[in-house]
């Protein structure tokens, strides 16, 4: 069991006029090992879940577990410290967080600052920047003469160097061209796979969530109103309009098909999986 | 005479190079700019709102030359949404931003409200006028910028990336919203984009890589070439992809089909499947 939430809402400003409720009594578990997509309108509660995650914001009611840390809302900062080697967050426009004067330094600064020495935080720097595909002539450049998605991988590649077991992914493609896109991706796959990492992506693009993801958890006006496998998720196609939530490309075009009549074996959810079977009803 | 026309221009900036580009842009149209990043899309409109400088070549916009003389009057015709909705904002409630612009305009107080209203009227804001921007949708907050700049009557509007923070029915609405627009208020759209099923409805397709342009012409025409897009590191229109698949599958009759329309193609494939 990597992560679950008990019953957890989040409270803004609790007392306040400005008090807003933004998670409603959650319970959800995610499993070790999984790659979960995070889903949901602006507004749905979907940061304020992720920053639960490694204890930027705590419960203010409920508890939730992650391994062997229990956080409730009583819960002491000092105590949380630990839980930033567990779980690694990827913010949105990671790149705008490059600091230092060269690649390797920014990449190590994070595990030196956690009490490694310089030649440990250097040689750890150096393996996660080989992980994100970060050629060794880069590392002593500045970060700031990379391209963006060069960029947002040494970023990933400081989080990695903290040695989590869970990443959490804030919108991470945002922005990318469709190569950055597709290399970035391939990366987090290679992480999941590999690097046994269990992934927790937050996204609007139903087609990463059909190529990538195994769980799908939905949130609305901080209620969860999904947790499930991609393929159930991706079941009701009515139930994804109603909620805003949208289909993948080829699963919308399916549905175009489906009203005139045509019968699917089982919702094609990417254009592959459309083609092989529109070629089978028209051979 | 076109609108914008550009003439051997250059731009250098450490070992990045654009140019040298020749483009006459026509009044009236969408134009789609695509290319990987780094390709020189945005520098290229920065160029034409005269934000930063060319180091040669000309730009010359409605006639006037884009230059340290002109730029203010040229840059009251051009306005830009950019990518991330949160960075634009400068009012304290939705009207005050859209009225911002119009300000130092030399324009009445009576005009301003005319404009203001009539603009949030437009995109569909009019009722939350007196909201606070942070409390917007992404969408709500990308069409509060585009009611600032129908504000001041623009002949051109850049989109920079303006949809790729929205969710899939935010970048549906706004593209429609905006077509709208431009066919209210005939202004010409440049879009600068990563999202390729965007650009399928526009006048002109112009394809950047490595500073140069590399494809240029109608959607049909650029996206027809699937090898050199594919080549150029970019994404196949939905639709493309589609015939590419079915013709891998061993359906070859709609390979050299034209249509790049969703709707389209699913008639046209209905249409084969009731003649089974």
């Amino acid at each position: 069991m990597a992560i679950e939430f008990k019953h957890v809402s989040y409270t803004y400003q609790a007392g306040t006029p400005f008090e807003q409720q933004a998670l409603d009594d959650i319970s959800v578990k995610i499993k070790d090992g999984s790659f979960t997509a995070l889903v949901g309108h602006t507004g749905s509660g979907k940061s304020t879940f992720i920053q639960h995650l490694n204890g930027l914001l705590k419960p203010t009611a409920g508890e939730i577990q992650i391994n062997d840390q229990l956080i409730t809302p009583q819960t002491k900062n000092k105590e949380l410290d630990d839980l930033r080697h567990q779980v690694g967050i990827l913010f949105q426009f990671s790149e705008n967080q490059l600091f230092e004067e060269t690649v390797l330094k920014d990449i190590a600064f994070a595990p030196k600052n956690f009490g490694k020495s310089e030649s440990e935080a250097e040689e750890l720097a150096r393996t996660k920047a080989k992980l994100v595909g970060i050629d060794d002539q880069l590392l002593e450049r500045s970060p700031f003469e990379l391209s963006g998605g060069q960029m947002r991988r040494v970023a990933l590649a400081g989080i990695l160097a903290m040695e989590p077991q869970i990443l959490v992914l804030d919108e991470p493609l945002i922005g990318l061209d469709p190569v950055g896109k597709r290399e970035t991706m391939r990366i987090f796959k290679q992480l999941h796979e590999n690097e046994k990492m269990t992934i927790l992506i937050v996204t609007h693009n139903m087609d990463d969530v059909a190529d990538y993801a195994d769980q799908v958890i939905a949130l609305e006006r901080g209620k969860l109103i999904a947790a499930q496998s991609k393929q159930e998720f991706f079941s009701d196609p009515q139930w994804l309009y109603q909620h805003h939530l949208g289909l993948p490309r080829a699963a919308e075009f399916a549905v175009q098909l489906m009203q005139k009549g045509t019968q699917w074996d089982g919702l094609p959810l990417n254009v592959d999986e459309l083609a092989r079977q529109l070629v089978t009803k028209l051979k | 005479m076109p609108l914008i026309q550009i003439q051997d221009l250059t731009y250098e900036y450490d070992d990045f190079k654009l140019g040298p580009l020749n483009l006459e842009l026509d009044k009236d149209q969408w134009i789609s700019i695509i290319g990987r990043n780094g390709s020189g899309k945005s520098t290229l409109a920065r160029l034409i709102d005269g934000l930063i400088e060319a180091q040669s070549g000309t730009i010359t916009v409605n006639g006037l030359e884009v230059n340290e003389q002109n730029v203010w009057q040229i840059r009251s015709q051009i306005g830009v949404v950019f990518q991330n909705p949160d960075n634009q904002f400068v009012g304290a409630n939705v009207e005050d931003d859209v009225a911002f612009g119009l300000e130092n305009r030399q324009i009445s107080h009576e005009e301003m409200v005319k404009r203001v209203n009539e603009s949030l009227e437009a995109v569909g804001m009019a009722e939350f006028a007196k909201h606070e921007p942070s409390k917007l949708s992404g969408g709500q907050k990308q069409r509060v910028a585009i009611a600032g700049i129908l504000a001041i009557r623009p002949q051109i509007i850049i989109l920079d990336e303006a949809t790729s923070m929205l969710d899939p029915e935010g970048r549906r609405d706004l593209i429609q919203l905006i077509r709208h627009l431009k066919d209210r208020f005939h202004f010409t759209v440049i879009a600068i984009t990563h999202d390729i099923d965007e650009t399928v409805f526009s006048d002109q397709v112009i394809v950047l890589d490595q500073g140069k342009i590399r494809m240029q012409g109608c959607p049909v025409e650029v996206y027809h070439n699937r090898d050199q897009l594919m080549d150029l590191g970019l994404d196949l229109p939905f639709v493309e992809k589609l015939k590419l698949k079915l013709q891998e599958n061993g359906l070859a009759g709609l390979t050299d089909d034209e249509t790049l329309d969703e709707k389209e193609m699913v008639a046209k494939l209905w249409q084969l499947n009731s003649n089974m």
